[in-house]
């Protein structure tokens, strides 16, 4: 399928591409939020640890 | 402002420089575009296929190498049992959870990782991208363990096809643009498809399977619903259904095809496609592992070696090959995307052209980083005395563990009406997501329970 440049700046202007996407702005995680993010790396953390010893014990047939 | 966009002009009816990027993209946009406009069944049918992509992808690599085991080890140690009915519900999370990236990508025409880094700081941004690189690594691994195990089904060494599955997944990525890229890879993800046919033609017994469904075999559980065996094959199933890498896949890769607000409905399409496959493929595995390799020893911790020589054991040489097949596939498949994933995440942190239609040498940052990730998990498994199985179900729960902060960024983002709109979540789709993270979480912590205090519960 052959496109020429008019077919191609049609669809940017219709579609929008010629401009670029609107802004986003960077916000502050409130802090019950960060309090969340930093409660669930530190289940990361105790689950990975949990992980090693539990697969350990599965492996051992126990 | 997005890179690939800095050389348009603004001003309208004014020719416009296209970026590399992004001209690939409208020229896209412009193949389905005509495909609307025109009219017949055959048209239809050609823009219904130029439509799906990303879903599909997303959903029949979720049935990776990994995936196909996990099922497998699911049906040997419980045969045709609560597994296969449940397959249903993990196939409801996988929608729920990646319909929200179709929304997101849509509407903002950015990546997953671009969002967080830009909405809440480098700091945070780091956190999900590093978990993401990760756990991808990790995943890879498993990925090239169905490769190995596939080349010693067909007497080839295992030191010539790995490197050859890197050339290619790898290759594919780097060398093609976009579409052909995504047409490529939706044509070896539909060889997904071939453990269907292989469990049909094994002879199912179908009452069994029903009744599975209708609760008449009690739904028993041997050593209970709290044994450790047991929650860590619950954990790797929802961790084999919905994993980091695909949020940050499919969110991307709706970016890169150029899908816009008006594509959603569509995209829902592509996606409940992808489901369906993903559900159908699951249970077909359990299905057949459940029948033929039930009760086999140590069957939670199976490796795929092990699995293959099963089915040829009980099912012929012919099913052990399409199996190896099958697995060769998974691997593939899921290596390509779960790559794909990897670069896009890293362009979009690193803020350089992050488009798989930009050439190699505008964007090495953008390649780069997912090409060596990809290279350390194949280089891995060219070592000789890799614990297969312990890996493979070891990535599975880890991707659970990572899931649940995933999904907080994208439960924020999809709550942030500036970003999104009336694109924003629905209270009972945020209350369907709660759920299933609080569901990741108590599976998870029921499984650590039992695994260091074994009678705890």
């Amino acid at each position: 399928m052959t496109h020429d440049k008019s077919d191609l700046d049609a669809i940017a202007y219709s579609e929008g591409w010629h401009v670029p996407p609107p802004e986003v702005t960077c916000v502050i995680l409130r802090p019950w939020q960060q309090a969340v993010f930093w409660g669930l790396r530190l289940y990361i953390i105790a689950m990975l640890a949990v992980m090693a010893v539990g697969f350990a014990q599965v492996a051992a047939g126990k | 402002m997005s890179v690939e966009t800095e050389t348009c002009s603004p001003v309208i009816a004014a020719p416009i420089a296209y970026s590399e990027g992004l001209q690939h993209r409208i020229r896209d946009r412009l193949r389905i575009e005509r495909l609307r406009s025109g009219g017949g069944l055959l048209n239809r049918l050609a823009l219904g296929l130029a439509l799906v992509g990303p879903g599909l992808l997303v959903m029949l690599g979720d049935n990776d190498a990994g995936g196909v085991i996990t099922y497998a080890q699911t049906g040997a140690t419980y045969g045709l049992s609560l597994f296969i009915p449940l397959m249903i519900p993990l196939g409801f999370i996988a929608y729920l959870v990646q319909e929200m990236t179709i929304r997101l990508g849509a509407v903002t025409r950015r990546g997953h990782a671009e969002m967080i880094w830009k909405r809440y700081g480098k700091f945070w941004g780091a956190f999900s991208l590093i978990d993401l690189v990760a756990a991808n690594i990790l995943t890879l691994m498993t990925e090239f363990i169905g490769v190995r195990v596939a080349s010693e089904i067909f007497r080839v060494p295992y030191l010539i096809t790995i490197p050859f599955a890197f050339v290619l997944v790898t290759g594919v990525l780097v060398f093609l643009k976009y579409y052909t890229w995504e047409r490529v890879s939706l044509f070896i993800a539909a060889f997904n498809l071939i453990f269907v046919p292989l469990t049909l033609l094994s002879h199912p017994d179908w009452s069994a399977i029903g009744r599975t469904f209708t609760g008449e075999t009690g739904w028993v559980v041997p050593g209970g619903l709290f044994s450790a065996s047991f929650l860590m094959l619950v954990s790797a199933n929802i961790g084999t259904t919905i994993a980091p890498w695909q949020l940050f896949f499919q969110q991307s890769c709706v970016v890169d095809k150029g899908l816009l607000v008006k594509d959603i409905k569509a995209s829902r399409r592509d996606l409940m496609l992808g489901v369906l496959g993903m559900v159908l493929v699951a249970v077909a595995i359990i299905v057949v592992a459940g029948q033929y390799l039930h009760a086999l020893p140590n069957a939670t911790s199976l490796d795929d070696d092990t699995v293959v020589h099963a089915i040829g054991a009980k099912l012929g040489q012919g099913a052990m090959v399409v199996f190896a097949l099958g697995l060769l596939e998974a691997g593939l498949i899921a290596a390509i995307v779960i790559t794909a994933s990897t670069a896009w995440a890293i362009g979009e942190a690193l803020d350089v052209p992050r488009s798989v239609n930009v050439s190699p040498h505008r964007s090495l940052y953008f390649y780069a980083p997912a090409v060596m990730g990809t290279a350390i998990a194949a280089g891995t498994l060219m070592l000789p005395n890799v614990p297969i199985g312990f890996l493979n179900l070891t990535v599975q729960v880890i991707a659970t563990v990572f899931m649940p902060a995933a999904m907080l960024f994208l439960l924020m983002l999809l709550n942030d009406r500036e970003l999104l709109g009336e694109h924003v979540n629905s209270h009972l789709r945020n209350a369907l997501s709660i759920s299933v993270m609080i569901l990741l979480i108590v599976c998870n912590g029921l499984y650590g329970i039992s695994a260091v205090f074994p009678n705890a519960l």
